[in-house]
Order: structure tokens, then C-alpha cells, then sequence
């Protein structure tokens, strides 16, 4: 039967993306936030998972204003790495898991989610990124990847708690789920940051690091924060937060730390990463 | 609407009273409906040959994806506090700034109505603060 085995969170950052392909994760501020995801690295050069599903939102490279899905899983056999307007990172194509995505999709609706199944989705730096954070430059990436695409960017966009709900089903799906493969399941995005209007450059540590702990102890907590205080404590941009709620809601209640991590500003974000596993 | 839920003492209850709940226009209509033209013109230069059509013709292109005039007019001045205000969102917007070599940072000023020099301090000494 399937394990989940680890929960992470990790920003997405497209200057992190840049660091590592332009080589620079050694020099300047890249080196301490380099070193930060090492202890993650390793985690999961030792756990070997097999497949990560990983929770992220698209940023106009595959998924147009056209039709916005709310939730949508990615049920290909593979992913080209998208064209964002600068010509697509040169990556390993990210090869998908179909039998496990389709799974997922059907267990989900059946429990009640409403999943757009997306036979195509070019693969946008929210997904690639926390690739290059947690398995580097290798050759081909040694985990295939389920896709789950959240809309962040457009009104109206899921509460908090339907993501953390979301992360409870998708774990009952895992659960259920006979081959015996490892799956770690990643949620993408922020830390606060605000890019447009007035407040552009917004950071708030503060928050950054509030949830950082109250993801591992009281989850709970951060779902009863609506999306426009979301907005107004970890900027317009920060509202990518809840989606590590969809991570948080797939492991148990009590959980516990492998590792963590923070800096701040990285580009114009806060910057983290936390590796958490079952009790 | 005052949006302050009753506090339960827990960290994100206090974390939600000590920050100003800033109106935020940009989380509604973002890219919904005002923005809808010219976002949806942003996306399609995802194509490389569409960059180059872009680049050639804009007056026509940015026609054919029915931009209004305010929009046409903000497009082509560069105007990217006015795009904002007119709907475009940042992950849309920024497909246009690369063409010209803009940067994520510099888009972030340049909305903010802040000088740059000013907005890089700011930024490496931590960001911009809840008070502004």
C-alpha cells in the first residue's frame, strides 16, 4: 500500500530557479539559503520516495484566464518545463504518474472535491522550482511528479480550510491506494511577499514565522484565517500560504519537525522551508 | 465590513490584530474582468513566434486582443502602475517587462510609485513594512 511519507513546504521563487541554473547557489545570499535546504535534500536522498505530489499555482504560463480551474490535478505520463515568456528552463521534463494521479482524482471527487483532470499542463516555475530546491540538477528527476494546480492569482480564489480539507482527502486517497510506492507530498509558494500596487515589496517575517510554527502545531489555526487577511498580513502574493495547508492536511495531526528553515528577502519574498512527517 | 474575526488568543489571532487589514482592491477583480483583454494578451506571449509578432506590430496586436484604450495607451507607454490599476496582474504583466529586460524588482518599484534606489534599500534591509 502507498505511504505518505514526508510533508513539505517550500517557496517557489523564480530568482531561486535562476540561482540554480545560472550557478550561483554558492556566492552571496544564496550560499546560507542553499546551505538551508541541504538538511532537506539529504532527508530525501535517504527516504527515496517515488512520487511527489506537488501543490503549487500556475503563474499564466499553462493555465490561461480562459478557464480557471480551482483544483486541478495533473494526470499525464509526462510534463514539458514551460515557456514563461523568457523560454522555458532548461530542466529534465517532469515525467507524471498517471495510475496515481487518476486515483487521486477519482477518490477526491468521490469524496466530494471538484478536480479538473488536465491531460496538458506545461510545467511553471511554481512546480520546477521546488524541484531544483529539493533534488538539484540532477539528470533525470528520481521522483514523477502529480501535479496539483490551485488557483491563487483570481478571484475567487478556495478558503484555507478547503485547502487543509483538500490535504485530509488527498491522504484518505493515498491511503487507499494499493501500489506500495512512496509519496511525498510538497506544498509550494510564498513566503509573503506582495509584487503590484502600493504595498509592492511587502514582507512580514513576523507572520513568516508564525506560520512556520503554527503549520506544525496548530494547522487549525491558519485555516480559520480568511484570504484577505491572508492578503493584508502576508501581501496579495502571500495568499500562496494556503497551499501548504493542502501539504499539512495529509499528515496527522501531531507531526513531527525534520527540518526548517527562513531567510528573508530572497528576490522580494520571504523565503522558507519546513520537512514534516507523521507522529 | 470590518473582516476581524473574534480572536482565540492563538499566535495567528494575535499576528491578525497587530497588522492593519490593508483594503486590498488587488485581490478582487484581479485579472477577473477589467484586466481580462489585456492579461489574456500578456499570456499569449508564452509563444516565442508570438513575442516576435508583438514586438514587429504592437498597435495591431494589441488590437486584435481587444485592449481598451486606456490599456492600449498604458501598454504602450510602459505604464505599468497605470496596467495594474487598469487589471493586469503581475504574472501577466511581466511577460511584456522581460521583452524589455524588466525585472521582477523593478516592476515592484515602478507600481509602487517608488524610486528605485529607494525600493533596493528597502528591499535588502527586509522589505516593505505592514505601516508602508
Amino acid at each position: 500500500m502507498a505511504r505518505l511519507i514526508a510533508g513539505i513546504g517550500a517557496s517557489h521563487v523564480p530568482a531561486i530557479g535562476a540561482a540554480v541554473d545560472n550557478g550561483r547557489t554558492g556566492v552571496g545570499i544564496w550560499k546560507p539559503v542553499f546551505e538551508g535546504y541541504e538538511p532537506a535534500r539529504r532527508h530525501l536522498a535517504e527516504q527515496e520516495p517515488d512520487v511527489a505530489i506537488v501543490v503549487y499555482n500556475d503563474h499564466g504560463s499553462a493555465i490561461s484566464l480562459d478557464i480557471v480551474p480551482t483544483f486541478a490535478i495533473g494526470v499525464a505520463a509526462s510534463y514539458p518545463i514551460a515557456d514563461e515568456g523568457g523560454g522555458p528552463r532548461r530542466i529534465p521534463v517532469v515525467h507524471g504518474d498517471p495510475e496515481l494521479s487518476w486515483h487521486l482524482a477519482d477518490s477526491l471527487v468521490a469524496d466530494e472535491f471538484d478536480i479538473t483532470a488536465c491531460q496538458k499542463l506545461p510545467a511553471d516555475h511554481g512546480l520546477t522550482v521546488p524541484l531544483s530546491i529539493l533534488w538539484g540538477t540532477p539528470q533525470q528527476w528520481p521522483v514523477r511528479v502529480v501535479p496539483l494546480a490551485v488557483n491563487v492569482i483570481h478571484d475567487p480564489v478556495p478558503t484555507a480550510q478547503r485547502c487543509f480539507r483538500l490535504g485530509q482527502a488527498i491522504r484518505r486517497a493515498i491511503d487507499a491506494y494499493e501500489p506500495d510506492v512512496k509519496v511525498v507530498i510538497v506544498g509550494t509558494g510564498g513566503m509573503s511577499h506582495q509584487l503590484q500596487g502600493e504595498r509592492a515589496g511587502h514582507i512580514n517575517s513576523e507572520f513568516d514565522k508564525m506560520f512556520l510554527e503554527q503549520i506544525r502545531v496548530d494547522p487549525v489555526a491558519l485555516t480559520r484565517i480568511s484570504t484577505r487577511e491572508y492578503a493584508g498580513l502576508a501581501g496579495s502574493e502571500g495568499v500562496e500560504l494556503i497551499m501548504w495547508l493542502i501539504m499539512r492536511g495529509a499528515l496527522t495531526e501531531a507531526v513531527e519537525l525534520v527540518h526548517e528553515d527562513y531567510h528573508a528577502p530572497v528576490s522580494m519574498s520571504g523565503a522558507g522551508i519546513v520537512v514534516l512527517r507523521d507522529a | 465590513m470590518d473582516g476581524t474575526p473574534p480572536s482565540d488568543g492563538t499566535p495567528a489571532a494575535r499576528q491578525r490584530q497587530q497588522n492593519p487589514l490593508h483594503d486590498n482592491r488587488l485581490l478582487h477583480g484581479r485579472g477577473a474582468r477589467t484586466g481580462y483583454p489585456l492579461n489574456s494578451m500578456c499570456m499569449s506571449l508564452n509563444d516565442p513566434a508570438a513575442r516576435e509578432e508583438f514586438q514587429r506590430d504592437p498597435e495591431s496586436y494589441m488590437q486584435r486582443f481587444g485592449l481598451t484604450e486606456r490599456q492600449q495607451d498604458a501598454v504602450r507607454r510602459r505604464d505599468w502602475r497605470r496596467m495594474s490599476e487598469l487589471g493586469g496582474n503581475i504574472y501577466f504583466l511581466i511577460k511584456i517587462a522581460m521583452l524589455d529586460g524588466v525585472t521582477v524588482p523593478e516592476l515592484g518599484a515602478m507600481v509602487s510609485g517608488t524610486p528605485m534606489e529607494e525600493f533596493k534599500a528597502m528591499m535588502a534591509d527586509g522589505g516593505r513594512t505592514a505601516d508602508g
